[in-house]
């Protein structure tokens, strides 16, 4: 078990300022937190604080027992000794060396430090094929397999994924984030992976931080961290389903067995995530006579909590998971709701998102 | 073809621009790293001194290292004690051609350091390399035809210079005379046509060095 500890602030403009504070506890066998938010929220600013690459104006971050910077203490190790291993966006392979060069570099300067074995490596990455070719004639996922792979073999205590397949193109993008997945199931290296996209952020990590304008605003699995992800009054509902045996190959297997129609065919066995407004979903007495109206998926459950405000009620209800909804103060009067009382959760298969 | 003497001064010339070049070049790429990489109060004023010796009269400049070097010079005794006179000597050729070239080798290296992503020294930090490390096996390499560029030049420059040589440097025939020298020589003594043949070559020495460095600046690693 690595703990990755940070608590620093850097002014980086008049206008933007990061105040980054998080703890994470990185388990050999589920070692990723993802760092998420949008674009300007201050992720990069934080992969280059925690690389050593710039100096945070107050606080300290530390991996294990090593503190890499506390500025009270006046510590601040250089990027060199820090082993962090940084993926870049764009993989910044040294494009006068080959990839057999690149994977040398770090191999050469990791000073004493363990290391996957190479062979390894370039077996996982499947590298071997491009071992003798320039950086310039490699395609985008390609790169980033050797920048993956260079920055393995320098022995790296934290591997800093810094948006690594956010430049490749979709099916290119899936392809990479497969080998990163497998890659650090392989050889289990705490990693920091840096998104901004909620798919890689929900099938990659186990534990999530979000920033935003410079601040973490949640912390926590990543279901609950990308709950509260949209602007606005509402909350977003994150589910897994599996695409069931059927002819119809939109039918799935959603929360608590239930079966859901979702807006998009898939594989039978293939498994996604959805995502559903809290305003998308509305209730119905559990004794509800056959439908009426076009919505096609009708969850049953519990209602677990309440919470009223002025013009609504946000309910959340135990369906196999924890959907909240929000409805009227009237409606939630009228369905006279309760802590404990069965409820139907109802949602239109057009309300429902599916994540890749 | 060349008498006797005029082959001396063009090898005189070459050693000369050799020697200077090898001066020149690692506070060049020192100083053009530095300008091209970092930002400090002072950088602008800095810059302007650095690259004065181009504006300046050659003459100046030479009368300046004059004042500096020779015997009643702050530096001239120290030089004559430890039995390294410069001013006449084939020394003072070296030191007027080094300062000559000095701003424009300094400005090719800062211009091919400007062209190199920084990112890619950061990542080398990260990968285990010392600042040193990854300026040696990242920037520099990157930044090579630049620098070979700047080599060129400072070769030809110094090749040429003519203003700052005489002034501190003179004419002695085999210690002194370069080929710039030799042509004025020439022009003031044996007239025309041994000027005519000198100043050739000094033409096709000039345009190929300017080729090269042209040439060695466009070419970038793959």
């Amino acid at each position: 078990m690595t703990r990755l500890a940070v608590a620093f602030t850097l002014r980086v403009s008049e206008s933007f300022s990061l105040d980054v504070a998080f703890d994470a506890d990185l388990p050999a066998e589920a070692p990723v937190v993802a760092l998420f938010g949008p674009s300007g929220s201050g992720k990069s600013t934080t992969i280059a604080l925690l690389a050593g690459l710039a100096r945070p104006d107050r606080g300290s971050a530390s991996l294990g027992d090593e503190p890499h910077v506390d500025v009270a203490r006046g510590v601040n190790l250089p990027p060199e000794r820090r082993a962090v291993g940084l993926v870049a966006q764009d993989g910044l392979l040294f494009p006068h060396l080959t990839v057999a060069g690149n994977l040398a570099y770090g191999e050469r300067r990791r000073r004493g430090r363990a290391a996957p074995a190479k062979g390894d490596v370039i077996d996982t990455l499947r590298l071997a094929p491009l071992l003798p070719r320039r950086p310039s004639t490699l395609s985008g996922g390609e790169r980033q397999r050797v920048a993956l792979g260079r920055a393995l073999l320098s022995g790296p205590r934290l591997l800093l994924l810094d948006e690594p397949v956010s430049a490749l193109d979709l099916p290119a993008r899936r392809e990479a984030l497969d080998f990163v997945t497998e890659t650090i199931r392989r050889f289990r290296v705490p990693t920091l992976f840096v998104s901004h996209d909620e798919s890689e952020v929900l099938r990659i990590a186990r534990v999530a931080v979000r920033l935003d304008a410079g601040r973490v605003v949640a912390s926590g699995t990543p279901e609950n961290v990308l709950s509260g992800a949209r602007a606005g009054e509402g909350v977003d509902n994150l589910f897994r389903a599996a695409y069931a045996a059927s002819e119809r190959r939109d039918i799935a297997t959603g929360p608590g067995g239930s079966t859901i129609q979702l807006p998009r065919a898939g594989a039978e066995g293939e498994g996604v995530w959805c995502r559903v407004a809290s305003g998308a979903i509305a209730l119905e007495p559990a004794d509800a006579a056959a439908p009426l109206t076009s919505a096609r998926n009708r969850l049953a459950g519990r209602v677990v909590a309440l919470r009223r405000e002025p013009h609504l009620v946000r309910v959340a209800v135990d369906v196999g998971v924890v959907l909240q909804a929000d409805v009227t103060p009237e409606a939630a009067d009228a369905l006279r709701l309760a802590v404990g009382g069965e409820i139907r959760c109802v949602f239109k298969t057009h309300s429902i998102e599916v994540l890749r | 073809m060349l008498s006797p003497e005029e082959l001396g001064a063009l090898l005189l010339s070459a050693e000369i621009g050799l020697a200077a070049t090898v001066c020149v070049l690692p506070p060049a790429i020192a100083l053009g790293h530095v300008f091209a990489t970092r930002t400090f109060p002072g950088k602008a004023v800095a810059e302007t001194v650095l690259m004065l010796p181009l504006v300046l009269p050659p003459v100046v400049t030479g009368y300046l290292l004059l004042v500096l070097l020779g015997r009643r010079g702050p530096l001239g005794p120290a030089l004559e004690a430890i039995g390294l006179p410069v001013v006449f000597t084939w020394r003072a050729c070296v030191v007027a051609s080094a300062v000559m070239a000095f701003p424009l080798a300094y400005r090719a290296c800062r211009t091919a350091f400007e062209a190199v992503d920084p990112r890619l020294a950061a990542q080398a930090r990260t990968l285990g390399a010392s600042r040193f490390d990854a300026f040696v096996t990242v920037v520099l390499p990157m930044a090579k035809g630049g620098v070979l560029a700047a080599a060129v030049l400072a070769f030809a420059r110094s090749v040429g210079e003519f203003g700052a040589t005489i002034v501190l440097a003179g004419n002695v025939e085999g210690e002194t005379r370069t080929l710039p020298v030799a042509v004025f020589s020439e022009i003031q003594g044996r007239g025309p046509e041994g000027a005519w043949r000198l100043a050739a070559l000094c033409v096709v020495l000039a345009l190929g060095a300017l080729l090269a460095s042209e040439f060695l600046a466009r070419r970038r690693p793959r």
